[in-house]
């Protein structure tokens, strides 16, 4: 029935109403009628039994009175009727009521389970179900918990209308507490004021200002994985068994689309997880291939070493001796001079590719002080290179923990990296040296403003005899040199490049952790000094 | 003229040569043997004041020959030559008194250097 045939009901009520009232009205004219008629001679009704009856005084009295008897008897039936209709209305308007309510809860019903369905966040799903709940029954304040089963406590994960420090502090173990003891039964539980249940009672009397409140528990197969708490504080009218019964079914279907949003979330992680493990796989393995090319450069290095040495050492010796011969304004000189030095320089070549057959096994290692060293290229670098285009700038991080490792061949790095910096800048510009710490690794950044490496040759940079320097100014190895040092000090590099803008090295170098000693050897190549022992005879 | 005797033990006849070229018109008498047997009969001969000593050689090797050779000249000075400084027997001929050791290459100047400043230092003895 809807609101228009209500309103049609009364005014149909109120017209029955006016015409009983004209009804009585007439019966009574017609009652004073028949005395009037009696007293006037001229209108005396014909003779015959029902004028013997009226002539009659008494007999007229008590007609008059039965008719009014009728008449207040019809009366009280219509206000009875009317007040059974009006009954009626009532009942009919707060079904209506009742129906209309039931529809929207239904709508917002259909449409939570739709939000619940869809929605795979589960912060925003866990709001969206404390929320709900107090639309559902009415409720002032609300908190959905969540079962820590390691800790056997519940934590609130969600709520609404409690203060952030109560949210964040609350820990109840499984037994205690309202929230405890559905937790633990996996029952739903109805406070009301009037009488708290007596399984809970001392547990209630701390929320003083809770009249009222339902706990249902969140089950997931036949598991208890937290509680739905919904509470009364300002609404004065309790809770009661319809509000269990919505709020119980409300949490079957919630805790069914947060378990789902749950299970999302593991499922979300666990391929976070494995796209990590697959970047750190490709990182190892780019390692490990840089470092079997190092390892065989390093093994061929070795094997040729001697063999090349030799006849580099016989052509370097003629050179010289030659050039002693001759005037150094011959011509002959000049071309002398370019075989002695370009005989140098493969010796350098040879002496850099030995390094790899042995490192991690030579020169001293100690603890090393890395600003001391990138202050110590610093200053090399300026005097060597004496480049007044290049400013260079630095940011040493105090408090800076040693590294483990060659004091030398960390600065032959770091001069590498330099100088590289410096060939990038042919037009001058800025090397920003920074280093910094953090957990267990110390970091030396060299950031400069050159012309960058382009992407493709991003990933050749540290190979054996790779170069973009044109011919003369760097043999391919400077920073293969610096990569196999590095790694055998346990530590990487990092590029970062854009071409135009300029190239970002990093050292990384993982803190020194007590006297990691390896044995001293011979590290240089040429001269190897050892102090003549005491002659024997004096 | 000095009187220095220089002996020079490489299985590199290029080598030796060198040695003799660089040395013997600075007015030092320098004998070379192609190996360590032939270097111990050198110096079962006559003393030498100091003995460049190549390191790998087949057969006998550097520091076998060196130890040799000391037992019968403890006095001399004793220089290893290698090819390939990483070599442990490097560390066995310092450690056993060897002066110094030269990796090569290394150069006319490095040599004349060397013999000059360990001359002075005997003369001064």
């Amino acid at each position: 029935m809807t609101i228009m045939e209500a309103d049609g009901l009364r005014a149909i009520e109120r017209r029955e109403g006016q015409l009983w009232l004209l009804a009585f009205f007439f019966i009574f004219l017609l009652a004073v009628g028949v005395f009037v008629m009696d007293s006037a001679d001229d209108l005396r009704l014909p003779a015959g039994p029902l004028e013997a009856l009226l002539s009659n005084w008494a007999m007229r009295s008590a007609l008059l009175v039965v008719v009014l008897l009728i008449c207040a008897y019809f009366r009280e039936r219509v206000k009875m009727l009317q007040r059974a209709n009006r009954t009626l209305l009532d009942q009919v308007r707060q079904d209506q009521r009742h129906l209309d309510e039931r529809a929207r809860l239904l709508g917002r019903w259909g449409e939570m389970s739709h939000a619940l369905i869809t929605n795979s966040n589960q912060d925003e799903l866990l709001e969206l179900v404390v929320h709900t709940a107090i639309e559902f029954i009415d409720g002032d304040t609300a908190s959905l918990m969540l079962l820590d089963e390691g800790k056997g406590e519940l934590r609130i994960a969600a709520a609404c209308g409690l203060p952030q420090e109560i949210i964040a502090s609350t820990r109840i173990p499984v037994g205690e507490g309202v929230a405890g003891f559905v937790a633990q039964e996996g029952e739903p539980l109805l406070l009301t004021s009037d009488g708290a249940d007596p399984r809970v009672a001392p547990q209630l009397r701390r929320g003083e200002e809770i009249r009222s409140a339902i706990c249902v528990p969140l089950i997931v197969e036949g598991q208890v994985v937290g509680t739905l708490n919904v509470n009364r504080t300002r609404t004065v009218q309790d809770f009661d068994r319809t509000d269990l019964n919505t709020l119980s079914l409300f949490a079957t279907q919630a805790v069914l689309a947060i378990e789902k949003a749950r299970l999302y979330a593991a499922g979300q992680q666990q391929v976070e997880t494995l796209r990590h493990m697959l970047a750190e796989l490709e990182r190892a393995q780019a390692q490990l291939i840089q470092s079997e090319k190092l390892a065989s450069l390093g093994l061929l290095a070795g094997g040729v070493a001697h063999e090349i040495n030799n006849p580099l050492m016989v052509i370097l010796g003629r050179a010289e001796l030659l050039l002693q011969d001759l005037a150094a304004e011959a011509p002959a000189a000049r071309d002398l001079d370019t075989i002695r030095r370009e005989t140098v320089r493969i010796a350098d070549i040879v002496r850099n590719l030995l390094r790899f057959s042995r490192e991690g096994h030579d020169g001293a290692v100690g603890p090393v002080d890395v600003n001391r060293a990138v202050e110590a290229v610093v200053s090399m670098t300026r005097q060597i290179l004496s480049v007044d285009s290049v400013v260079i700038d630095t940011d040493l991080g105090p408090d800076l923990p040693p590294v483990s490792g060659n004091s030398g061949q960390l600065q032959q790095v770091f001069t590498n990296i330099a100088i590289n910096a410096f060939h990038a800048m042919p037009g001058g510009g800025k090397l920003f040296i920074r280093t910094t710490h953090r957990g267990g690794e110390i970091s030396v950044s060299f950031t400069d403003t050159g012309f960058g490496i382009p992407p493709e040759h991003l990933g050749n940079i540290f190979d054996p005899f790779f170069t973009t320097k044109r011919e003369g100014k760097g043999t391919g190895l400077g920073l293969t040199v610096s990569y196999g040092i590095i790694r055998a000090h346990h530590g990487d590099i990092r590029v970062e490049s854009e071409p135009g803008k300029g190239t970002c090295f990093t050292v990384i170098l993982p803190a020194h952790a007590g006297a990691e000693a390896l044995p001293q050897q011979v590290s240089q190549g040429g001269i190897t000094t050892h102090e003549p022992p005491p002659h024997p005879g004096g | 003229m000095s009187h220095h005797r220089i002996l020079v033990v490489d299985d590199e006849e290029e080598i030796r040569q060198l040695f003799v070229d660089i040395l013997v018109p600075k007015g030092y008498e320098v004998i070379a043997a192609a190996s360590g047997p032939e270097a111990i009969a050198h110096a079962r001969e006559r003393p030498f004041d100091l003995v460049f000593l190549d390191i790998k050689m087949p057969g006998m090797n550097g520091v076998e020959a060196f130890e040799a050779l000391r037992s019968l000249h403890p006095g001399a000075h004793y220089v290893m030559i290698t090819g390939y400084a990483g070599s442990h027997l490097v560390d066995k001929s310092l450690a056993e008194g060897a002066l110094l050791c030269l990796s090569k290459p290394f150069g006319v100047a490095d040599i004349l250097d060397l013999v000059r400043s360990l001359e002075r230092q005997q003369a001064a003895a």
